[in-house]
């Protein structure tokens, strides 16, 4: 009766702050249908009281939106900053979150290391409670210029941040000595203390699994972990405060302290651990849980373990409505309200131990499935497996080993070395199989980023799995995993079933790349790739994760569109900004057809992935005349026709006739070959993809005025050292009446193929 | 005021409490709490362990449990009892529809119910056999109590049977009546095989009729018999099956 009650007044917190936070009239709705649909479980009064909820929820978020300001103006040249966390030092890129000392609102502050003695210093040395003087100038945070793109400016609004402070200087002013200053510095100080004396793979796992940053761990190796589904053993888990809290509590009832008083001194130290770690939404989750659970007991009531989840869900939604948004605190409460709910399917007492840590895993699985959709795109499929062997493995092997190893270091100092390179070897072999494992085919699904009618639908077919377990009838189980793997294997051919498509000139920076995707998946193509010129920097400052377009901006996108397979990839011709992502696409999606220009495959063959392309892989070299045809759709390259010295000027010319719509993709064509076009082709072109990002050596004057585009696109990179766009090629295109879209100021354009419209992102009215 | 007793209501805790032990019935929130609304609960899971269901093969008669009897005691899914009744051709019920062993408990809780009139735990049963009573109404079978004597009746307050039968839901005509009033259980087996008839019919148009018998236990079949053979014989019903809680 009580847990009824309750579950539901957390379910209406949710609802309401949801609601407060992007109001959307389906929210409403949604709030309605419950109402309606307990109507017959509740009485008036507590329907009254679930209303209550939603409503005081609801402004709880609206409030905590508006009281989301700025007190800086943006005009400040220089501030005295604090930091309550120290900043992530790669290569000579020093960013982080920073408080401002006088109006003590926080900024992101990024900060080129100038020197590397300076490196040195800000390595070495604990920031936590030291006070710089920065000079530089504060810029407002961009949102994402990719569709589904990491939206940085939501992010740190989330994080109560609106401004990010780009700073030429940063000097050390003085120390301060507050004890809130101190408390911070533990931390810190004893990540600092690892970092300097630990191996490497054993001090990254150390200071993920004991203090809970997971920012040290490789990139590739959080890549595979994901891959396998497994991150989430590096974030500390509910069970690992349990433990914690365990130890302490018998620790001090041994030490001959009345029950009553361990418990009040445990729920004093408490937040004291939580602020150890971090403070991440999992620790908070279980710490909350604990407090809340020891004061029951305290006041002498009992309390069941659902009761215990929902009111730390209400107080923590309470306090901050914006971690709503976190991944941690989705995960962490998903599961553990999954987990909570399955007692029935967990408790069954037929069940041996090995059937209920499978059952367990399953239940974990399912319970996080619609979370893990929506924000990685992505199911694991090892995950079910990989869970089964590594969950084990690191609550009963690896965590203790590191806590053992960590506080025999701790008071052994330096005599425990051989101990500490065990445990390296130990990781480094745990990293070395994982890769193995991940590298498997078919270890993971792209499912693309569901719509909010799939996201339901997702959530139905999971509630009726978890359901009918509980029921335990057997009939009822295939039916509903058929039922969930029908809506998975919908969402799966959501591109099939789509009928509308896309050309997307996706926002890379300065370089070219250009997305197709035709309606119900008859054809992905990408053209080019981007890629950043990676200038000779000195091994200090050289960066540990790169910025690489293919990896971190078209992989993404590409996955949040649930592509698996690239029909064509074009490569325009072979300069580094054409095709420097092309690496990471090679290695992480099936490419059928690869298609460069004639004269070229040496300059290809210069880069070493092209080398070592995979075996089924058909590489054509095209030349004028290659055409395909599909359905109503059509393409033809009409350049280059021969072999000629520059690279440039034998760029693939590509025509496409998408839905009506004429486009001319132009790559870095310049104005020799747009004459050479013009002697062959009469061309009628709505859309002009604008040759060489805009520079004044292509889109000359009477190209412009044969093949009358009404709008063209310049891919070009914000502030770029070339000076791309030309304003003479701007000049050009006005006085053509060419509509410009640029994708530095507008971010990436994207014309829906159904409707002929064409969306910029970020939106217009949030690019304000 | 009555906003003040909604607010008493709301944090009012309403703790269901087993009917057997009197302990407090621990239920977990689990999925199905979510969508659905769980029929209140009379038992707890300790006392609910404790009945013996009647699982497995069963004697196609008489309802019994074949797995403890040894080997020379049924034949052909027949138990040597029922053999017997055929033989004398005194077998007139068709069937016995029995749901939980006659164990300790089991007898406690009969005891309980018919010697000190614990009428509600009459209650408990329902909820365990719901499909058997759903299988039996959807055939239509007209549901009749075997009756206590009149003597027997005012002593004991109810009659158990017919307290069964209403606690299962089933819409009950009483059909028949007692002309002896000799306590059962007072007498012996042979004693209880050779009495005449003891039901009287009340109603006649019983004919061609599917008749379900109810009863708390079926210990050698006796009574049922009797009453089948009455019903059939007199009655002309065309079946007689019976529903008891136990099968000693």
């Amino acid at each position: 009766m009580e847990e009824k009650l309750i579950f539901f007044c957390a379910f209406f917190c949710v609802i309401g702050t949801v609601t407060g936070l992007q109001f959307e009239w389906y929210l409403v709705g949604l709030f309605c249908i419950f109402i309606i649909l307990l109507k017959k479980r509740f009485t008036w009064f507590q329907l009254a009281l679930f209303a209550f909820f939603f409503m005081t929820f609801f402004l709880n978020a609206i409030l905590a939106e508006q009281l989301n300001n700025s007190i800086l103006k943006g005009n400040e040249i220089s501030l005295e900053i604090g930091f309550r966390k120290s900043p992530n030092i790669d290569g000579d890129s020093f960013s982080g979150f920073a408080t401002d000392i006088e109006s003590g609102e926080r900024i992101w502050l990024s900060y080129k290391i100038q020197t590397e003695d300076e490196k040195m210093i800000l390595e070495k040395n604990c920031l936590v409670g030291e006070v710089f003087k920065v000079n530089g100038k504060l810029k407002h945070p961009k949102h994402d210029t990719v569709e589904n793109g990491f939206d940085f400016h939501d992010y740190l609004k989330r994080n109560n941040t609106h401004w990010v402070l780009n700073a030429q200087q940063l000097n050390h002013l003085r120390t301060e000595n507050s004890i809130s200053a101190k408390i911070l510095q533990v931390r810190e100080k004893a990540i600092l203390k690892i970092k300097s004396t630990f191996p490497d793979p054993l001090m990254s796992y150390t200071i993920a699994l004991i203090f809970g940053d997971q920012k040290q761990i490789d990139e590739n190796a959080y890549r595979a972990y994901q891959k396998l589904g497994i991150v989430h053993l590096f974030s500390i888990s509910g069970a690992q405060v349990g433990f914690i809290v365990w130890l302490l509590y018998t620790g001090l009832v041994r030490l001959g302290i009345s029950q009553k008083w361990s418990m009040v001194i445990v729920i004093v130290m408490i937040p004291f651990y939580a602020g150890l770690t971090g403070f991440s939404p999992s620790v908070n989750r279980a710490c909350g849980m604990v407090i809340i659970l020891f004061i029951s007991r305290l006041l002498r009531k009992r309390i069941s373990p659902l009761i215990c989840l929902c009111l730390c869900m209400i107080l923590y939604l309470l306090i901050q409505p914006y971690q709503l948004y976190s991944i941690g605190f989705q995960l962490s409460f998903s599961i553990c309200c999954g987990l909570i709910l399955s007692q029935k399917i967990l408790g069954r007492e037929d069940r041996n131990p090995v059937s209920q840590i499978f059952i367990g895993t399953l239940i974990c699985q399912v319970s996080s499935l619609p979370i893990l959709m929506v924000h990685f795109y992505e199911v694991s499929l090892l995950g079910f497996l990989s869970n089964l062997i590594y969950i084990p493995l690191f609550s009963f092997f690896f965590f203790p080993m590191t806590i053992i190893i960590y506080f025999l270091h701790l008071m052994m100092g330096n005599l425990f070395h051989s101990f500490l390179r065990i445990g390296n070897f130990l990781f480094q072999e745990l990293y070395d199989f994982s890769k193995l494992l991940s590298n498997t085919p078919f270890s993971s699904i792209c499912f693309g980023k569901p719509s909010t009618i799939f996201m339901l639908l997702i959530c139905f077919g999971v509630f009726f799995v978890l359901f009918s377990l509980e029921q335990n009838k057997p009939k009822q189980v295939i039916t509903s995993f058929f039922v969930l793997f029908t809506i998975l294997l919908l969402q799966f051919n959501s591109n099939f079933i789509s009928s509308n498509g896309e050309v997307t000139f996706i926002d890379v920076g300065q370089g070219d790349s250009i997305f197709i995707r035709l309606p119900h998946n008859a054809g992905n193509y990408l053209i080019d790739t981007g890629g950043i010129f990676s200038i000779q920097k000195e091994s200090w400052q050289e960066k540990v994760s790169k910025f690489d377009p293919g990896k971190d901006v078209i992989l993404p996108f590409l996955r949040s569109k649930g592509i698996r397979k690239l029909d064509k990839l074009i490569l325009t011709h072979a300069d580094f900004d054409h095709i420097g992502g092309s690496k990471a696409i090679f290695e992480n999606l099936e490419v059928e057809h690869l298609l460069i220009p004639t004269g070229q495959n040496e300059e290809f063959n210069k880069y070493e992935w092209f080398n070592q392309k995979k075996i089924d892989l058909i590489q054509q070299i095209v030349k004028t005349g290659v055409r395909w045809k599909i359905g109503d759709n059509f393409f033809e390259v009409i350049h280059p026709e021969t072999t000629s010295g520059d690279k440039n000027s034998s760029s693939i010319v590509l025509i496409a006739k998408i839905n009506g719509v004429n486009f001319l993709f132009t790559g870095d064509a310049d104005l020799v070959a747009e004459e050479e076009i013009l002697s062959k082709y009469a061309l009628q072109v709505d859309v002009l993809k604008a040759g060489h990002h805009g520079s004044d050596t292509s889109t000359g004057k009477t190209f412009l005025e044969r093949i009358r585009p009404n709008v063209s696109i310049i891919s070009v990179g914000e502030n770029n050292r070339y000076g791309h766009p030309s304003s003479e090629v701007i000049d050009r295109l006005k006085e053509n009446r060419v509509h410009i879209l640029r994708t530095d100021t507008q971010g990436s354009v994207k014309f829906n193929i159904k409707n002929g419209t064409f969306t910029t992102f970020p939106p217009y009215h949030k690019a304000q | 005021m009555s906003f003040l007793k909604n607010l008493e209501n709301l944090f009012e805790t309403k703790v269901d409490k087993c009917l057997v032990c009197n302990n407090q019935i621990e239920s977990t929130f689990g999925w199905f709490d979510i969508f659905c609304e769980r029929p209140i609960r009379k038992l707890c899971l300790k006392c609910e362990k404790k009945f013996s269901k009647i699982f497995g093969d069963i004697c196609r008669t008489c309802g019994r449990e074949l797995r403890h009897l040894s080997i020379e005691y049924y034949q052909d899914g027949k138990c040597m009892d029922c053999i017997r009744w055929e033989k004398n051709n005194q077998q007139f019920l068709d069937r016995n529809t029995a749901i939980f062993n006659y164990n300790d408990f089991m007898k406690e809780i009969i005891s309980r119910i018919k010697y000190r009139g614990d009428y509600k735990l009459m209650g408990i049963f329902n909820d365990l056999i719901v499909e058997k009573i759903d299988f039996f109404k959807k055939e239509e079978f007209i549901a009749i109590p075997i009756p206590l004597s009149e003597e027997r009746h005012i002593e004991r307050g109810f009659n158990q049977a017919e307290a069964f039968g209403k606690a299962c839901g089933f819409h009950m005509i009483h059909a028949l009546s007692r002309i002896h009033s000799e306590k059962q259980s007072k007498k012996s087996r042979s004693e209880r095989l050779k009495t005449d008839q003891v039901f009287r019919l009340e109603s006649l148009n019983l004919a061609g009729k599917k008749i379900l018998l109810i009863d708390d236990i079926y210990t050698t079949g006796t009574t049922l018999q009797h009453a089948s053979r009455i019903l059939k014989v007199q009655g002309g019903a065309r079946e007689v099956h019976s529903l008891t809680i136990a099968r000693s």
